[in-house]
């Protein structure tokens, strides 16, 4: 099935006040692993939640193939997202059991891969999801959601309380498996350095609205930080977006969002700036944080 | 290993490339297929295919149909050729304007080099 | 066949399958205990009135009842989880509570049948100290049909608090007076209220059959209205961690 998603001004408020999602837009072509970043409380798992079906937009609309998300079993039996340690792990219940229960429940489940992995992160099939400890909960959510082979998987967060090795085994496995049954994966994340090598487009969501939605390798060229004398730097910048400016005495340097072309980089070299890379982490920090607005919005 | 700081398809390739250069790669050696390179190094499939198939166009790699991607057996050779033209840009001008900026007599600097050559030669 | 039906009805055989064996253990251990306490009163005092009828009357509702809330608190979630819609959770839901209070009917039922048996080797007569639908003790028909109309009730308003709750406390604190008012018929169905009020008030106002059970299915559906309208769009919230 075609796992193209789209969000056209998709709202979400809770309790009618608080704007969890505000006119949220995009497409995604599908078949490609995916990274939904943003700080604590910016939206990201009301977004998956609201793509899961797990929640009704207040506003707007979001499809899957087409197909519009809430309580049409077509679409949500194709969908699944795991946030945090999964609400598929009832506490009370053998991890062995709640693997056959998502046996019955979905048709994709690959059982013999959901043991693999079990094993793979160590999982006492015996234990009551209640008595796993906290990365170990997180490791069942992660065998649930990579067992499932739905068409559409996302994963919240879904390493909170694993070691690094535990995360780099989640890593692999899901690079695997996106390569051995490609399908629409969507990660989200604050851990950018460790995983970001992993996506092919990032999404940026800040205060329940999309900043921003690129190629992750676009976004690796994309920013630079100029730094120079600071009417020089001004003039350079003029026009383009800048996402913060530092500065000291008379020299500023300024993170700005745009790739530069030879022709530009000749051109600050000749007013004797320095041009730096700016790493995707930092290019999120600039686009996310909150002092943003006090210096005014973006240019 | 790879960093956030610029396009990694372009460091995948500079590296392989270097690999080529340093002699860690010969021609027709068979370099490791996307999805073994893909997992190795924990990046995006679809990232280490553009940066194959970008060495695939700029001649340094080739493919053969349903077995890999190799070494073009002039590769090391003419990457050398790109890097010498590219060099005297890239290297040496760049030495001679910090070396101008710091107040070095670019007469220190033909002697240091001079120095250096006859040392290899002994 | 069975697993054609596994096939159409996912959710109900992983319910199914989780409840039905914990009624089964359960219905066991009551057995055992209500044969032992009537032979123990009867050796002490002399001839009981039907043990099991006071016990069943009483126990296997609440049961029943905490079935219908486990069936929100633990399956919900995990249905949704796995990419089922709430239509066909309580749809589902509706199977399951008809099954299961069936089940525990028949079970029930049986209990009936052992005491007689009981009472038959000990020669005492098995009477019934209140009435609902059934006179008297070995009417099996009437007995089965009244514990599982009376305990269909009851798994229907465990299932409406549950899905209240699920949906937000006001709304769970809501249906709770909504659930009392969906059980009220069983009182009459099976003679005994097990509430410390209401029960026999009603159980003496003398409703014909008819309006017992028409009263009964009017509410059931109203049960399973107000458990679509609580369910149709609720939220999974995330799990509090």
């Amino acid at each position: 099935m075609s796992t193209f998603i789209e969000a056209d001004r998709l709202s979400l408020r809770y309790d009618n006040t608080v704007t969890a999602l505000d006119e949220v837009s995009f497409t995604l072509t599908g078949g490609k692993i995916y990274g939904l970043l943003g700080r604590n409380g910016s939206g990201k798992t009301s977004l998956l939640s609201v793509l899961a079906g797990y929640r009704k937009a207040s506003g707007g609309t979001v499809t899957v193939g087409g197909r519009p998300v809430f309580e049409n079993a077509e679409v949500t039996g194709q969908v699944c997202l795991v946030r945090g340690t999964g609400d598929a792990a009832v506490s009370n219940v053998k991890v062995k059991e709640l693997l056959d229960f998502a046996g019955h429940l979905r048709p994709s489940w690959d059982a013999d891969y959901a043991r693999e992995l079990a094993e793979l992160f160590e999982l006492s099939l015996d234990k009551t999801a209640g008595a796993l400890s906290h990365g170990r909960q997180s490791a069942l959510g992660i065998v649930v959601g990579l067992a499932s082979r739905t068409p559409v998987t996302m994963f919240d967060e879904s390493y909170l309380g694993l070691d690094a090795p535990a995360r780099y085994k989640f890593y692999d496995a899901l690079l695997a498996e996106a390569m051995a049954h490609p399908r629409t994966m969507i990660l989200s994340t604050h851990l950018i350095e460790e995983v970001s090598a992993l996506f092919e487009e990032v999404l940026i969501l800040d205060e329940g609205r999309l900043v921003l939605h690129d190629d992750a390798e676009s976004l690796r060229a994309a920013g630079s930080a100029v730094t120079g004398d600071a009417e020089q730097v001004d003039r350079f910048v003029d026009g383009m977006r800048v996402l913060g400016e530092k500065r000291l005495g008379r020299t500023k340097s300024a993170m700005v969002y745009g790739e530069l072309d030879a022709d530009r980089r000749a051109q600050a070299h000749a007013a004797g700036l320095d041009l730096g890379p700016l790493a995707l982490q930092d290019l999120f920090v600039h686009l996310t944080e909150p002092a943003r607005a006090e210096q005014g919005e973006p240019r | 290993m790879f960093d956030d700081r610029s396009p990694i398809y372009r460091q995948i390739a500079e590296r392989i490339e270097a690999d080529v250069l340093n002699g860690a790669l010969r021609g027709d050696e068979q370099v490791m297929s996307t999805t073994k390179y893909a997992a190795f190094h924990r990046i995006n499939p679809a990232t280490v295919a553009k940066a194959f198939q970008q060495l695939v166009d700029d001649g340094v790699l080739y493919k053969r149909r349903g077995i890999g991607m190799f070494v073009s057996p002039d590769a090391p050779e003419a990457l050398r050729e790109r890097r010498r033209k590219s060099f005297f840009t890239d290297v040496v001008d760049p030495m001679v304007a910090q070396a101008r900026t710091l107040g070095i007599p670019l007469s220190d600097l033909v002697a240091r080099i001079t120095e250096m050559s006859e040392g290899d030669r002994r | 066949m069975t697993s054609r039906i596994a096939q159409r009805w996912p959710t109900l055989r992983v319910t199914l399958s989780a409840h039905l064996p914990f009624i089964a253990v359960l219905w066991v251990l009551f057995t055992v205990v209500a044969l032992v306490i009537a032979g123990v009163v009867g050796m002490t005092n002399g001839m009981p009135d039907s043990v099991v009828h006071d016990a069943a009357t009483q126990a296997p509702r609440w049961l029943l009842f905490g079935l219908g809330l486990d069936l929100v608190g633990t399956y919900l979630r995990l249905q949704l989880a796995h990419g089922r819609t709430r239509r066909e959770f309580l749809g589902q839901a509706v199977a399951h509570a008809v099954l299961i209070s069936g089940f525990a009917a028949v079970l029930v039922t049986l209990c009936y049948l052992a005491e007689r048996a009981l009472y038959a080797i000990l020669d005492w007569p098995q009477t019934l100290d209140r009435t609902g639908l059934f006179t008297a003790a070995d009417q099996y028909p009437v007995i089965f049909g009244a514990y599982w109309l009376a305990l269909l009730l009851w798994t229907a308003a465990g299932v409406l608090i549950g899905l209240g709750f699920f949906r937000s406390s006001g709304a769970g604190v809501l249906t709770i007076p909504l659930g009392l008012v969906v059980v009220l018929p069983s009182i009459v169905v099976v003679g005994n209220s097990g509430l410390p009020f209401l029960g026999d008030e009603l159980a003496g106002v003398g409703l014909s059959t008819a309006a017992v059970l028409g009263a009964s299915a009017g509410l059931f559906v109203l049960a399973v209205g107000l458990a679509w309208a609580m369910v149709r769009d609720v939220p999974m919230k995330t799990k509090a961690p």
